[in-house]
């Protein structure tokens, strides 16, 4: 029996996707997985455009990652500019990416994976039994906000981070007072850590590449090398490892890694970093029956689960040793540039975020390159949805596409990001 | 409260809501979700017929208002855009890139076919409809702009249906709101801050957070633009610079002013037809003031200064315990360059609440009244003002 199914508007992701699949005598014969989000160019729009601004422009790749995007072309810049961040401004860089990553992996769990587990179509028609669920889900989400608007200036698309430091940075007041909210918010975490430590996931493993940041030190945000199982490298060394290539049934762009496929997001990252998990993170893996390295794509999840409340915790530390002094940006007013490349790389909260720039002597730049997390699970998840459609064939066609839903939401993916370059038409 | 209360009883009156995404960044949306603490009270009052972004069942059957993010990159956008309007009652268009197409419109100012092989080495054939607000192809009612909107301002857009009200529209510019947060001037700090010709309602967040306004909710009804380019050059920046920040958030309603936010005789027709929400007359009343003030403009062009030094002397009548008001802005009043106004008001507002901190309270009280006149002041000046330049600066753009 011959099969095909595709799915239109997938829900409950960032950005549009459509998934085409047929299916033949058990066979998977076709598994195109695409985005046919509008494009918009964002690297030939950076083209032309004084090298300072880039930070604000490519934070408008997207709503959710805008603090990740803000600050790695920050990164970017100060690297092609040879500037270098102090050790407080990169505390307060942390600290925004930390506050993203609790109001992402909330928003996420609650509102995006939650409802799967539990049948529902969605956080808000969960019903009065989950009440207490929704509370805390706002909760970390407004926590994460108030971080990063506090240290950003603003909880989506920050303005304060400007390359060589930060234009405005928060009294010590402000920052106790984040500590505090931190430290009340940590049972919050830990409860979350728990409810998804308890759900069923599907059994399903296929191994692959993980990969993600590593600084030796933490769960990576913004700093550190590349690291997968098998490899080590500098983050200017990324274009030796990764390889872009475009499909035409898809506005977005994919990423390999000699010819594998390659996952990154929470799972990845905690696989190559779990040693440096706080305590109750920790407590929280050591209850539950999962171990790491995770290889079962579903367990995404309980991996963003287990990084808010590392997360939260990290922050609560960060906010106590900080002890904020006055320091001024770089003015870019008569500012010197040099023909030059920067290479900027984080870890957003779905994944590893590359942003690349070249500039001329006039400040101006020539060439920009944005590789997104999205754009690298793209193949790994189309990859895992190949080989556990098998399992579920015998199910009615409803339940199979909804088993590939949540699959594909537990990879969390971000189509605004992944497809913000190239619209490619096609024939059929 | 109460009113909201009352409204709950009424069954029968939860408006049918639906949250749509064009190309963007969903942002916007996000926005939304993002008023935490009020949230599931909204969402009790209103019947959330589609969300695709958070929810897996979507109606799309008849909406009362519809919010749509983002704008139109692909036909599949415009098909999608086309159909909701048909089902909506009131299309509400949420974010700059609905509004104003922000930062994924500016591809319209450069060439695409001399950056997309750059972009994408191994593809050879592009085809993409232009990028464009939404405003260009379907009626829009309703405008939230704002790169993000301000969180507050659609809680609040969604209040004020649920109560009949119309929606608030905040057309003053960011410099109004930035002198109540007391910021100083970035202008003055040599940034090229679009402040004095960009809508506010953002509470000002970029300039409290140190970073000069790039323009994202579009100008304001009465911008001078030109005359913004002209001061910006007279404070050393190329003219390429700042032709590039105007573009960046709202370029295609400032290069063309035919593509003003407002729309009115569209909105009017279909208006005429819906039963609660009147928006027509809150335009109506706008266009009558404008008119009474335009009559009372169309006066000698030599004016223009005396005018701005009679809002002075307003503001120290009105003001008498403060003295220190009284000198700063007259010493400034001898020179006579044309975009000066804007700043000297920054300046006599700033100095206040140095001089007086004890008696803050006042102070503020009658700032807002002074700001008051005196942006009514300023637009006057600036209408003024505005006709011989624009026409001189169009002819400029279009030859280049």
């Amino acid at each position: 029996m011959a099969k095909a199914i595709k799915l239109e508007h997938i829900t409950k992701i960032e950005g549009h996707a459509t998934l085409t699949l047929a299916v033949d005598k058990g066979e998977v014969k076709k598994c195109e997985l695409g985005s046919f989000e509008g494009s918009r160019y964002f690297e030939g729009i950076l083209k032309g455009r004084r090298i300072y601004e880039a930070p604000e422009i490519t934070s408008r790749i997207c709503g959710i990652c805008s603090t990740i995007h803000y600050l790695t072309s920050t990164q970017a810049v100060e690297n092609a500019l040879g500037l270098k961040p102090t050790l407080q401004t990169m505390m307060l860089r942390e600290l925004m990416v930390l506050g993203e990553r609790i109001r992402s992996h909330a928003a996420h769990l609650y509102f995006l994976a939650l409802p799967d587990y539990l049948g529902a179509e969605s956080a808000l028609a969960l019903g009065p039994k989950y009440k207490n669920d929704v509370a805390r889900a706002l909760k970390l989400t407004k926590l994460g906000n108030e971080l990063v608007s506090t240290v950003g200036g603003r909880a989506l698309h920050p303005v304060s981070a400007q390359p060589g430091g930060m234009l405005k940075i928060p009294s010590q007041d402000q920052i106790d007072d984040l500590r505090r909210r931190l430290q009340d918010a940590q049972a919050d975490a830990i409860a979350t850590g728990k409810l998804f430590s308890k759900l069923k996931n599907p059994k399903f493993e296929n191994e692959t590449e993980y990969f993600s940041l590593s600084d030796g030190s933490t769960v990576a945000t913004l700093y550190g090398d590349l690291v997968s199982q098998s490899h080590k490298f500098k983050k200017d060394e990324y274009l030796k490892y990764l390889e872009e290539y475009h499909e035409p049934y898809s506005t977005a762009n994919f990423v390999l890694k000699k010819d594998k496929p390659i996952m990154v997001g929470s799972m990845a990252r905690l696989n190559n970093n779990y040693r440096f998990l706080s305590k109750n993170a920790k407590k929280i893996v050591n209850d539950s029956k999962h171990k790491f390295p995770l290889i079962n794509p579903f367990l995404n999840n309980f991996a963003q689960a287990v990084e808010l409340v590392h997360s939260v915790d990290r922050a609560v530390e960060i906010s106590r040793k900080l002890k904020v002094k006055e320091e001024k940006p770089v003015d870019m007013k008569g500012f010197k540039f040099k023909k030059a490349r920067g290479i900027g790389v984080g870890e957003a909260p779905r994944g590893t975020l590359v942003h690349d720039y070249e500039v001329n002597e006039k400040g101006l730049i020539t060439k920009a390159n944005i590789i997104t997390p999205t754009a690298y699970n793209l193949l790994n998840m189309q990859e895992d949805i190949r080989a556990f459609l098998p399992s579920v064939l015998k199910l009615p066609e409803k339940k199979i596409v909804m088993e590939i839903e949540k699959l594909i939401r537990a990879y969390d993916p971000c189509f605004s990001c992944s497809s913000h370059f190239l619209r490619v038409n096609w024939e059929k | 409260m109460a009113k909201a209360s009352n409204n709950k009883n009424a069954k029968r009156s939860k408006p049918t809501v639906g949250f749509y995404d064009l190309a963007g960044c969903q942002g916007c949306v996000l926005s939304f979700i993002f008023n935490e603490d009020e949230l599931l009270d909204l969402a009790g009052h209103i019947d959330l017929k589609a969300f695709r972004f958070i929810k897996g069942a979507n109606d799309d059957k008849q909406f009362d208002i519809v919010f749509v993010e983002g704008l139109v990159a692909t036909n599949d956008d415009l098909e999608v855009l086309k159909n909701i309007r048909e089902k909506a009652k009131v299309l509400v268009a949420l974010g700059a890139c609905a509004c104003t197409g922000c930062i994924p419109a500016y591809r319209n100012f450069i060439d695409t076919s001399k950056y997309a092989y750059l972009v994408y080495e191994k593809v050879k054939e592009i085809k993409d409809v232009p990028a464009t607000p939404i405003n260009e192809h379907v009626a829009v009612d309703f405008y939230i702009p704002g790169c993000p909107p301000d969180k507050k301002q659609i809680a609040s857009f969604i209040k004020d249906i649920l109560l009949g009200k119309n929606p608030y529209d905040y057309d003053r510019p960011v410099c109004f709101e930035c002198r109540l947060n007391e910021n100083k001037c970035l202008l003055d700090e040599g940034k090229m801050c679009l402040g004095p010709i960009t809508r506010g309602g953002c509470q000002s967040v970029c300039t409290n957070g140190g970073l000069e306004c790039w323009g994202c909710r579009g100008p304001t009804p009465d911008a001078d633009i030109p005359l913004m380019i002209k001061l910006l050059e007279e404070k050393g920046f190329p003219k390429e610079h700042i032709r590039q920040r105007l573009r960046t958030f709202a370029g295609m309603v400032m290069e063309k002013p035919t593509l003003k936010m407002v729309k009115p005789k569209k909105i009017k027709k279909k208006k005429a037809a819906k039963k609660k929400i009147v928006k027509n007359k809150v335009v109506k009343k706008k266009s009558k003031a404008k008119k009474k003030v335009a009559k009372k403009v169309k006066k000698k062009k030599v004016k223009k200064s005396k005018k701005v030094k009679k809002s002075k002397k307003k503001v120290k009548k009105k003001k008498s315990p403060k003295k220190s008001v009284k000198k700063k802005p007259s010493a400034k009043k001898k020179r006579k360059a044309k975009p000066k106004p804007k700043t000297k008001k920054k300046k006599a507002a700033k100095k206040k609440p140095k001089a007086k901190k004890k008696a803050a309270k006042k102070a503020k009280k009658a700032k807002k009244a002074v700001k008051k006149k005196a942006v009514a002041k300023k637009k006057k000046v600036v209408k003024k003002k505005k006709n011989p330049l624009t026409s001189i600066l169009k002819k400029k753009l279009k030859k280049k």
